[in-house]
């Protein structure tokens, strides 16, 4: 059974190597891949030693037992290669691949003034072609929908909200469910049970765990974050031996953690500077040909309004040998270039351009081989506040949420999957397509059930279009999954007595003695009580309103203190003790007169979270894989698996039989 | 001396669990500024739509460098803020996304506490309202994150009460 060929990671706790220590020697002496890491036959990855203590340095490596040169840190130096932080010393091997599977040692001697340190790294190198012997045709076409924050939970209400059951069953299946391949996923950190957002898509991209805020490298003391040991993506990978095209789309900023994740190499996740400049300045080693989503501010020209870019949030000056072991050009190298025009970069490099769903429409007909779509300033708005655009259903002073955001005219997550798959597939080599549905988190942070619900359905209607897309076009494997799951959101059951008859209700958020049951929660109908809730589905595939009777009861397992209307949350409103000017300024602005406020309408029932900071968290639960592909590929993705079994099994089905398409370059 | 008066009007949230900036900003109270003089304008009303694209409004570059009154909510940032915070027209709650600050709308406003430069900034709830001396213009504070426009909090009002006789 193939499963079993996925050999678990040698070290549960997936440790920087650690070091042994001889005489007064150099302190945090570490060795990175690090002990544990798996990688694919012949992805790249840069090795590197640094310790702290008093120079000169001296350091040397061994690679199963053979010694390796480095490719930066002059021996016998305090300087070594010339860019570890004050203090440190380090040496590189840039862009290092091992082509022989199996288990390889490397050991690595770390010295200064003082004394010396011995460290060692065991890591494993993954068969590509473990699905040759059973005769599996590769895909053409990789695509990954990242539903951040999407549990079990998230899919259940999205299916219940969009159809409904009857009789015990739904009446309708979400896209994702049609998918044959269901599995588990754990998306346990690599220093915690509970993970953010920024490694876990690294998991699904390198293989490889990543420390918080860090996308495709491995930990390191060194003057920049740019600068920080790099893991080949998948995307670069099969950009090189395949010469397949990149797509990255996602309804957050594109500087934000997943998306980035797919090609950028930085130790600061927070850099949107240098991260955007990334994505044109290497795009020739990932065969990047779509980008979309919000951020529009990181490609703006400083002195432009509206633009975030700065010097600070830049790199400048990678390494020469990072540029020779990655094969990238010399124009790869980075400046400290604030005023840069990326937009105009892109636009030369040959990126069509869209910054309004018309515009997009407009792009896709004109059939560009790439595609820029930038679609606000920071994060892209929820679907529910994009639709009430669309239905021109306002806010109560007529004013639309998107107007506030100054991004009126925004596409839907399956509209832009449908114009990245129009553009990709015009590479007959294929595409990985990464898609992240960002808000189905971000909603179930505030625990805004109905906007989470939203979200869910937007990926889910994307799902679709890339669903058809694959069964027209073959070669392709889909999977759906998430990072992690958030608020630990729970199914209760439905309101019962109607959304009128709740909003109507007196405040409940002074009945805080436990012997008297606030109003609200009265309402929550449990087991026989729930029924079956039924919305009524728009045109557009989304419930003409969320507060429907009989609407879907939603808990958090591990939210923050609230207070529970039952009832959707249309706006922030003023204080009813503020004074007139002021209220009569907000009033002016579209808050109106309805005692809700965000994260805490006014008269719910109060409910003390199980945590504090006012937010839901992210949770330790498994999250569901669901698979879908040419082939039989999707059956991988039964069972329960870790988060970085994802990428080797998706690479499988990519290199299965070694194939070489065009580039010719082995793996 | 000629105190510098700054009006900040709380929420009731903040006004019943009054932090260190809360009371700061209670204690000089509302109405404490001459708010007659000091122009009033709505965060909307910062930036317009031009042949450029969006901008900051003729209004806000003419207010430049003078004492505005400006009202909106305090974004909920998922860090920690020292020294200032972010002003937006409603409510709203940035997560460690989109480098912390991706959820902020353009004409989000960055408040300097100036009288509290190195203390974190407790997150009040409703909508507040802040005067001091309006910036426009890009600028990155130290770390890196770039504002469009600023507002040079007052300092707040401390009354000038004669020593007590000492017994």
């Amino acid at each position: 059974m193939r499963l079993t060929r996925f050999v678990p990671p040698l070290a549960a706790a997936f440790l920087l190597a650690a070091a042994e220590v001889a005489l007064a020697a150099p302190s945090s002496v570490t060795l990175v891949p690090p002990d544990g890491a798996r990688l694919l036959e012949g992805q790249r990855f840069d090795v590197r030693v640094e310790g702290k203590g008093t120079g000169p340095y001296t350091a040397t490596l061994t690679i199963d037992g053979k010694p390796a040169a480095f490719t930066s840190g002059a021996q016998n130096t305090s300087t070594t290669d010339g860019i570890s932080s004050a203090g440190w010393g380090g040496f590189n091997l840039r862009g290092h691949a091992l082509r022989t599977p199996g288990l390889h040692t490397l050991s690595a001697t770390f010295a200064d003034a003082t004394g010396s340190a011995t460290v060692t790294s065991r890591i494993q190198v993954v068969d590509v072609r473990g699905g040759r012997e059973d005769g599996r045709e590769p895909v053409r076409n990789v695509i990954i929908f990242l539903g951040d924050g999407m549990g079990v939970a998230h899919r259940t209400a999205a299916r219940l909200v969009k159809y409904g059951v009857a009789g015990g069953d739904p009446l309708g299946r979400l896209e994702m469910d049609g998918f044959p391949g269901l599995g588990l996923v754990s998306t346990h950190s690599l220093n915690s049970i509970v993970t953010d957002s920024s490694p876990g898509m690294a998991c699904y991209s390198t293989g490889n765990h990543a420390f918080n805020g860090q996308e495709g490298v491995y930990p390191a003391h060194v003057l920049s974050p740019f600068y920080q040991p790099r893991v080949e993506y998948m995307g670069e990978y099969l950009h090189r031996v395949k010469g397949t095209s990149l797509g990255i789309v996602t309804t957050a900023d594109v500087e934000d953690a997943t998306p980035a994740a797919n090609m950028v190499h930085t130790g600061n996740r927070n850099a949107g500077t240098g991260i955007c400049d990334q994505y044109l300045d290497e795009a020739g080693n990932s065969g990047l040909a779509v980008l979309m989503g919000g951020g529009r501010r990181w490609f703006l020209p400083s002195s432009q309004f509206g633009s975030s870019r700065g010097d600070a949030t830049d790199y400048a000056g990678l390494p020469p040998d990072l540029l020779a072991g990655w094969g990238l050009p010399g124009s790869a190298v980075g400046a400290s270039d604030s005023g840069r025009d990326l937009l105009a970069d892109f636009q030369r490099a040959g990126f069509a351009y869209a910054d309004t769903a018309t515009a997009l429409r407009g792009s896709v007909a004109s059939r560009p081989h790439k595609l820029l779509g930038l679609f606000g300033y920071g994060n892209m708005n929820v679907a529910l506040d994009k639709i009430a655009k669309r239905r021109g259903t306002p806010l109560a002073d007529g004013t639309y949420v998107v107007d506030h955001y100054h991004a009126p005219d925004q596409p839907m997550l399956d509209e832009m999957t449908d114009a990245a798959l129009s553009v990709l597939s015009r590479n007959r080599r294929g595409f990985v397509l990464m898609v992240e549905g960002a808000h189905i988190d971000k909603q179930s942070h505030l625990m805004d059930a109905d906007r989470v619900i939203g979200e869910t359905i937007e990926l889910d209607d994307a799902v679709g279009v890339a669903r058809r897309f694959a069964e027209k076009s073959g070669d392709t494997v889909i999977v759906v999954l998430a990072d992690h799951e958030c608020s630990g959101f729970s199914l209760i059951g439905a309101l019962t007595g109607g959304a009128s008859a709740a909003a109507a209700l007196p405040s409940d958020a002074a009945t805080l003695d436990p012997t008297k049951t606030p109003a609200r929660q009265a309402l929550a109908g449990t087991y026989d009580a729930a029924g079956f809730p039924r919305y009524s589905i728009q045109p557009d595939g989304y419930p003409a309103t969320m507060d429907a009777d009989g609407k879907v009861l939603v808990g958090y397992g591990a939210g923050g203190d609230r207070y529970e209307t039952w009832l959707s949350k249309p706006l922030p409103v003023t204080d009813s003790l503020l004074s007139n000017d002021i209220k009569a300024e907000l009033r002016g602005r579209g808050y109106g007169s309805e005692p809700i406020q965000r994260l805490s309408d006014q008269g719910g029932f109060y409910l003390r979270g199980q945590v504090t900071g006012g937010q839901a968290v992210h949770t330790a639960s498994d999250i569901p894989v669901s698979a879908l592909s040419s082939g039989d590929w999707w059956k991988d993705f039964v069972g329960i698996q870790t988060n970085t079994d994802v990428f080797f099994k998706l690479m499988r089905a990519a290199l299965a039989g070694g194939e070489r398409v065009g580039r010719g370059e082995r793996p | 001396m000629v105190p510098i008066a700054l009006a900040v009007v709380l929420s009731i949230a903040a006004a019943a669990a009054p932090g260190p900036l809360a009371a700061a900003l209670a204690a000089s109270g509302p109405g404490s500024a001459p708010q007659g003089e000091v122009p009033a304008l709505l965060l909307a009303e910062l930036v317009e739509s031009g042949p450029a694209g969006l901008g900051p409004s003729a209004k806000a570059r003419a207010l430049a460098g003078r004492r505005v009154r400006l009202v909106g909510f305090m974004a909920h940032m998922e860090e920690p803020q020292v020294g200032a915070f972010w002003l937006a027209p409603h409510p709203v709650e940035c997560d460690e996304g989109g480098a912390g600050t991706g959820d902020l709308p353009p004409e989000a406003v960055r408040v300097v506490v100036r009288s509290r430069p190195a203390e974190a900034v407790e997150h009040l709830e409703g909508p507040i309202a802040v005067t001091g001396v309006l910036e426009v213009g890009n600028q990155a504070d130290s770390g890196g994150r770039v504002s469009a426009f600023r507002l040079l909090l007052d300092v707040p009002y401390r009354p000038s009460v004669p020593s007590p006789a000492k017994p």
